[in-house]
């Protein structure tokens, strides 16, 4: 009987062809590089709040940020008041219209900043977030010195 | 002397990629990790102070406040209104919601009405919410650049 196996012995010793691989790997490497922006990752949500979408191409400038989200107001990334549902607490009555613990933390940046003559913050709020909320950050801002306002959105196609 | 050793001077070598893909791979996904898909933009808004201005001579000068009410219509309050000029009249709501095109249309009779205004303020009732503000200022700043939001 004709047997079919082959009586060539295969070769141990194969070597991988990653030339191809090194060239797709630059291709990515140059098309990331492209396209990777530190402003834009140093701008992200630090607690998920679901920003507004809007029609600008206005790029962001680096200044002191201040995030609203559902439990907490945060400044620079360090939680500074805790909201219920978007809502001041009953307790933290305003002062002139600001929040207290929070204009005493934003006069505390704004001496800060003076150095630099910067009076921009970076208003990072969720998009149901109530007004009443929104005009007592405003509020406090303005009292510290922080008058120009740099609303965060998603930028829309 | 010659020190040469037999095939030092060989052109036939093969460039070892194997580090290089290493590398590669490490760049790559910390790269993609650390990418954000969604991009950001701003829009530039200041922050208005709560009492009207009125200038020294008692003239009040031509202002303007946007205010977005609880129950979905917008109203135009203009100050310092020439004799013989109408108040604009307020957008209603369209089918509950805002009506931004029609906020956007009014704005633009206002701005062809009265050239001097070079700016406004955006204020709403304490229930509206972040998203119908913004929206507001993105249809209102293709008209008048200059928004301040009441604080």
């Amino acid at each position: 009987m004709k047997t079919f196996v082959k009586t060539k012995k295969m070769s141990c010793d194969m070597a991988l062809q990653i030339t191809s691989m090194a060239d797709i790997f630059m291709i990515l490497l140059v098309f990331l590089l492209k396209n990777y922006s530190a402003t834009l990752s140093s701008l992200a949500p630090a607690m998920h709040a679901k920003l507004p979408v809007a029609t600008s191409d206005t790029i962001p400038k680096e200044s002191l940020k201040i995030e609203i989200a559902q439990s907490a107001i945060l400044i620079d990334g360090k939680p500074t008041v805790t909201l219920k549902n978007f809502e001041f607490f009953p307790g933290d009555a305003p002062v002139h219209g600001s929040s207290g613990p929070l204009y005493r933390v934003l006069a505390d940046q704004r001496k800060k900043a003076r150095a630099n003559d910067d009076s921009n913050v970076l208003l990072l709020a969720d998009e149901r977030t109530p007004y009443s909320t929104i005009q007592r950050v405003l509020a406090s801002a303005a009292s510290s010195g922080f008058v120009d306002l740099q609303l965060v959105v998603v930028a829309a196609e | 002397m010659n020190f040469r050793r037999p095939g030092e001077g060989s052109q036939d070598f093969e460039l070892n990629l194997a580090p290089i893909i290493d590398c590669f791979t490490v760049i790559i996904t910390y790269l993609l990790v650390s990418a954000s898909f969604v991009s950001l933009a701003v829009l530039d808004a200041g922050i208005a102070a709560i009492s009207p201005t009125t200038a020294a001579q008692g003239i009040v000068p031509l202002a303007l406040e946007v205010e977005l009410t609880k129950s979905g219509a917008v109203a135009f309050k203009l100050t310092g209104l020439p004799a013989g000029k109408e108040m604009p009249l307020a957008v209603a709501p369209l089918g509950g919601e805002f009506d931004f095109p029609g906020v956007r249309y009014r704005m633009e009779m206002i701005a062809r009405d009265f050239p001097a205004l070079k700016e406004l303020t955006v204020s709403a009732d304490p229930a509206v919410s972040y998203k119908s503000v913004v929206r507001a200022i993105e249809a209102l700043k293709k008209i008048v650049p200059k928004v301040f939001l009441a604080s």
